[in-house]
C-alpha cells in the first residue's frame, strides 16, 4: 500500500499528523509525506526514526519529499526456527484413499481432511511420499482447497503422488494441479521400500 | 515478514457455518484445526493471511456477529523465511507490537 500526503502549506503540527494518521491507517507499505519546510522535515522524519521506520528523504524545488516505509513490527515476539528442510523428512508414506477424513459425517469428513493436509505442513517429521488413491485424488485437483498445502509440502520436498487410473476413472486427468501421475507399480513401491505407511 | 490471523471458536458449528458465510463473500479464509497453543477453541478455526484481508478485517468479524457466529478469540504470529512465533491474542499481540507508540 502506497500513498503520498501533500503537506506543502499547512502549518505546524498539521504536517506531522496527517503523516502520522496515514501511517496508523496501514499495517505496512509506504507513505510519501511532501512537505515545504525544515522544520516540518524534521518533525516528520524524526518521528518515523522514532518509529523505526525507514526513511528517505528527497530534496526537489525547494520541497522536501519523505518516504517513509512501515514495516509491521515484532517486537517482544519470540520467532522459533524451524529445522532446515533436507532433516524433516520422516521415512513415511501417506496413502490417502479418499477425499474425507474417517467415517461418520461426510461433511465433517471433509473438513476434517483439508485441516489434516494443512496440519501436515505444520508438523515435523514430514512424510517422504504423500500417495492419493480413489476419490482422494481430487484433493489434488482444480477445485480443491487444499491445494496451497500441497504445493507447500512440495516446496518441502514431500512428493506427491496421484495414481494416474484413478483420475483416469474420474475423468479428471486435466484437473491435476499439484504432484505427478503414477501407476500402481510405483505406488507399491513407495508403500513397500517404505518402514512406515499410513493409509487414510 | 508476513503475519496471518486465526479465529478460534466454541463450536465446530459455528466454525463450519464462519466458514460458509465467508466463503459465499469470497473472503479467503480456510478451516484448521486450531493449534495447540490456544486451548479457547472446540479444535477447529479460521485462518488467513493478514495481508490478503488487511482493511476487511473488522466488516468480516462484524458480518459474522451479525449472522449470530459466536467465536472464542481472535489471535496472530507472523512468519519469516524458516521461522515463525507462536500464535498469540491478537489484542495482546497488537499492544506488544505497537509498544510505546503513543
Amino acid at each position: 500500500m502506497n500513498s503520498e500526503i501533500d503537506a506543502r502549506g499547512l502549518q505546524c503540527p498539521m504536517p506531522l499528523i496527517k503523516t502520522k494518521k496515514a501511517l496508523e491507517a496501514i499495517e505496512k507499505g509506504n507513505v510519501t509525506a511532501i512537505v515545504d519546510n525544515e522544520v516540518a522535515k524534521e518533525n516528520i522524519s524524526k518521528f518515523a526514526k522514532s518509529m523505526d521506520y525507514k526513511v528517505t528523504i528527497k530534496e526537489s524545488q525547494g520541497d522536501f519529499y519523505i518516504d517513509i516505509f512501515k514495516e509491521y513490527k515484532y517486537r517482544e515476539v519470540k520467532m522459533i526456527d524451524l529445522e532446515p528442510d533436507s532433516n524433516i523428512l520422516g521415512d513415511l508414506v501417506v496413502v490417502i484413499g479418499k477425499d474425507y477424513l474417517g467415517e461418520g459425517s461426510r461433511e465433517l469428513g471433509e473438513i476434517l481432511m483439508k485441516g489434516y493436509l494443512y496440519t501436515l505442513t505444520e508438523v515435523q517429521p514430514l512424510p517422504r511420499t504423500v500417495i492419493f488413491i480413489n476419490s482422494g485424488v481430487r484433493l489434488a485437483c482444480a477445485g480443491s482447497e487444499s491445494l496451497d498445502n500441497l504445493r507447500k509440502l512440495e516446496e518441502y520436498g514431500v512428493e506427491i503422488m496421484s495414481c494416474g487410473t484413478c483420475l483416469d476413472y474420474f475423468r479428471i486427468k486435466h484437473d491435476l494441479m499439484v504432484g505427478g501421475v503414477s501407476n500402481m507399480y510405483t505406488i507399491v513401491e513407495a508403500m513397500n521400500k517404505s518402514k512406515n505407511t499410513v493409509q487414510l | 515478514m508476513k503475519r496471518e490471523y486465526l479465529l478460534a471458536f466454541h463450536s465446530t458449528h459455528h466454525a463450519i457455518a464462519g466458514e460458509q458465510i465467508l466463503k459465499e463473500k469470497d473472503y479467503p479464509v480456510g478451516i484448521i484445526p486450531t493449534p495447540r497453543e490456544i486451548t479457547a477453541s472446540c479444535g477447529l478455526s479460521l485462518r488467513w493471511d493478514a495481508e490478503a484481508i488487511a482493511a476487511g478485517k473488522d466488516e468480516m468479524l462484524k458480518l459474522l456477529q451479525k449472522k449470530h457466529v459466536e467465536w472464542a478469540g481472535l489471535y496472530t504470529r507472523c512468519r519469516e523465511e524458516g521461522k515463525n512465533s507462536l500464535w498469540t491474542l491478537a489484542e495482546n499481540a497488537e499492544k506488544s507490537l505497537q509498544g510505546d507508540d503513543e
